[in-house]
């Protein structure tokens, strides 16, 4: 789904973005080197379930932001399509809410978890024994940018500015 | 408030939030909150950092995004255009002409890609142009297209098949296995309907120019091997258990990489704007995925998947009765939901009932892709008919009207699947797991 005209992200989108994308480029090396260097050379790295785990939460977490800004996320538009403009602003403003109340919850959850990894200095059960906190870093910083970007959207919406899509 | 009742009002919020126009993953997210918030009040979400954390750390999970980067940088290097043109040149000969080279193109495009919306959007992107120019009639133009987009899901590789597997546990390489033979029957059938119907009225399509010496002949076969090489690598790794789905997916990206790189249409503006629809769209998708761990999580806090399978089996439904309540169920819910909400709502659910029916969950499986790929065309919500509508300069109504057929053909393939189960388990009962 190439899209002629790109849609504009924000300093904070473009920068998630960017940071997502090289998750999917490193996914693509490690993976494809894994399979490389086992069909040609017999030689497995054995990291490669844990590094795609790590790299695909990375990617799932950091995209939201910027999807959220590009306009992305899928939505019914049956019942928008009928609404009047104050309908239309009105429904907006409680599925902000909603959302923004969603990110809240989830940003604490996530980082009391993530908090509570580093504190009792939880590691991977792999050769790696990766401390988990770090691969978990991704998820906690995707998950406050998308909401950022709700309260950032909320406030503009309070202001009468046009929004995106949550 | 009883339990059964929080359940209820639980739902009734879901589809509010849904059709009221709430993103999608949101309108997931929200309800399946609220229900852990009525289980057990704040307590109860202190489980959802580690569900974050457990369910997105999936190694099965990374082909979903590394299949539509490959599908991206297929469709930005023009690929997808040039096996189109090889494709139309050798296919349009039959009845029907170019609305042939839809359906073949889209089954083509199919193999490559995970998503129906990218399979109708990259071939109806190249094709409609070219069919309005030629006065194809537009309706079954269109429909085509839409349908056509739709076997993007059945034919592996599919992302609705890589989320249902994950969640229901299921082998994924059997799963795209499961779903070669049917979609290869749906495109015949869309074919042959097109060439009957062809030959019935044939204003609806001029006849059209096959290759006319060996040369146009050799070109079509060189526009059309870098594609073919791809799909019989994907299709034969897969079969033979030499690689995961996951890993396919990267090596299909590296070797369309080098292919458009050898063909001259690969450079940095192509490998960008792949990358970034790729995280764009990923972002969508991948938080539905998030959103349905969280909302399974709190029905399995509920218990609500065990209290289902209890009342059904109650009921004493045989496994026909079963399958019947499933198409109604379904067919309400695609004109209803979007196709991977569908599953991410449904699957959880119904799993264990399944199980207590003694249904094969890879056989499952593809009807379930195959009641989404009809919920794809049913308005008013199908997304497919949409993408189409967005590319032409038609009505919403046309591009509806000339998708009914394929519906209906999408019946008879159902019918054909419950009849003979084997259509779908065969390849998947002889092939080596990975």
């Amino acid at each position: 789904m190439n899209t002629e005209q790109q849609p504009t992200l924000g300093r904070v989108g473009e920068g998630f973005l960017w940071l997502a994308g090289l998750s999917l480029v490193a996914m693509v090396v490690v993976i494809g080197t894994e399979v490389v260097a086992r069909s040609v050379f017999h030689y497995s790295f054995e990291v490669v379930d844990e590094l795609g785990g790590y790299l695909l939460v990375a990617l799932s977490f950091l995209s939201l932001a910027p999807a959220l800004k590009a306009g992305a996320f899928h939505r019914v538009e049956l019942v928008q399509q009928r609404l009047s403009p104050r309908g239309k602003r009105i429904s907006r403003k409680v599925f902000l809410v909603l959302s923004l109340a969603f990110g809240l919850i989830m940003s604490f959850t996530i980082g009391r978890y993530v908090w509570r990894t580093f504190s009792q200095g939880e590691v991977a059960s792999t050769g790696w024994q990766t401390p988990l906190w770090i691969p978990m870093l991704p998820m906690l910083a995707g998950i406050v940018a998308l909401t950022w970007v709700l309260a950032v959207e909320l406030i503009a919406h309070r202001g009468g500015e046009g929004g995106h899509d949550a | 408030m009883t339990p059964e009742m929080q359940i209820i009002a639980v739902f009734v919020v879901f589809i509010l939030l849904l059709a009221a126009g709430m993103a999608v993953p949101l309108a997931i997210s929200v309800p399946a909150l609220i229900y852990l918030l009525m289980l057990g009040g704040v307590d109860a979400l202190k489980g959802l950092g580690l569900v974050s954390w457990g369910s997105m750390n999936s190694f099965a999970l990374t082909a979903i995004p590394l299949f539509i980067l490959m599908a991206e940088l297929m469709q930005g290097s023009g690929l997808s255009m040039r096996t189109y043109r090889g494709l139309a040149k050798l296919v349009c000969v039959i009845p029907g002409g170019l609305l042939q080279t839809n359906i073949a193109g889209c089954a083509l495009f199919s193999a490559i890609s995970g998503s129906s919306v990218t399979t109708a959007a990259a071939i109806g992107g190249v094709a409609l142009p070219q069919l309005e120019q030629r006065k194809y009639s537009p309706s079954l133009a269109a429909g085509s297209l839409a349908a056509g987009g739709t076997l993007g899901i059945l034919i592996p590789p599919s992302i609705a098949m890589i989320i249902y597997g994950t969640f229901t546990e299921t082998s994924i390489a059997k799963l795209f296995m499961a779903g070669v033979i049917p979609g290869l029957m749906l495109t015949g059938l869309f074919m042959a309907y097109i060439a009957v119907h062809a030959l019935i009225k044939p204003e609806i399509a001029p006849k059209e120019r096959g290759p006319q010496n060996a040369g146009e002949f050799a070109i079509a076969i060189y526009d059309l091997l870098p594609v073919t090489l791809l799909i019989v690598g994907i299709m034969s790794s897969l079969y033979l258990g030499f690689a995961t789905p996951t890993e396919v997916a990267a090596l299909g990206c590296i070797f369309v990489g080098v292919v458009a790189a050898a063909w001259g249409e690969l450079n940095w503006q192509v490998i960008r704007d792949a990358i970034r629809t790729t995280v764009i769209v990923s972002g969508n998708i991948m938080f539905i995925v998030f959103a349905a761990f969280i909302f399974s999580y709190a029905i399995s806090m509920g218990g609500v998947g065990e209290k289902l399978t209890h009342a059904l089996v109650d009921m004493n439904l045989t496994k026909t009765q079963f399958m019947l309540a499933m198409l109604v169920l379904f067919t309400l819910l695609g004109a209803l939901v979007e196709s991977l909400g569908i599953i991410v709502i449904t699957v959880p659910l119904l799993y264990p009932v399944l199980m207590k029916f003694g249904i094969d969950p890879i056989w499952f499986g593809i009807v379930l892709v195959l009641f989404i790929e009809m919920g794809q065309i049913t308005p008013p919500i199908g997304i497919n008919l949409f993408v189409i509508q967005g590319l032409w300069k038609g009505t919403l109504q046309q591009v509806v009207t000339g998708s009914i057929p394929f519906h209906l053909l999408m019946f008879v393939m159902l019918g054909l699947l419950v009849a003979w189960p084997e259509i779908a388990l065969w390849l998947p009962q002889n092939m080596t797991t990975k």
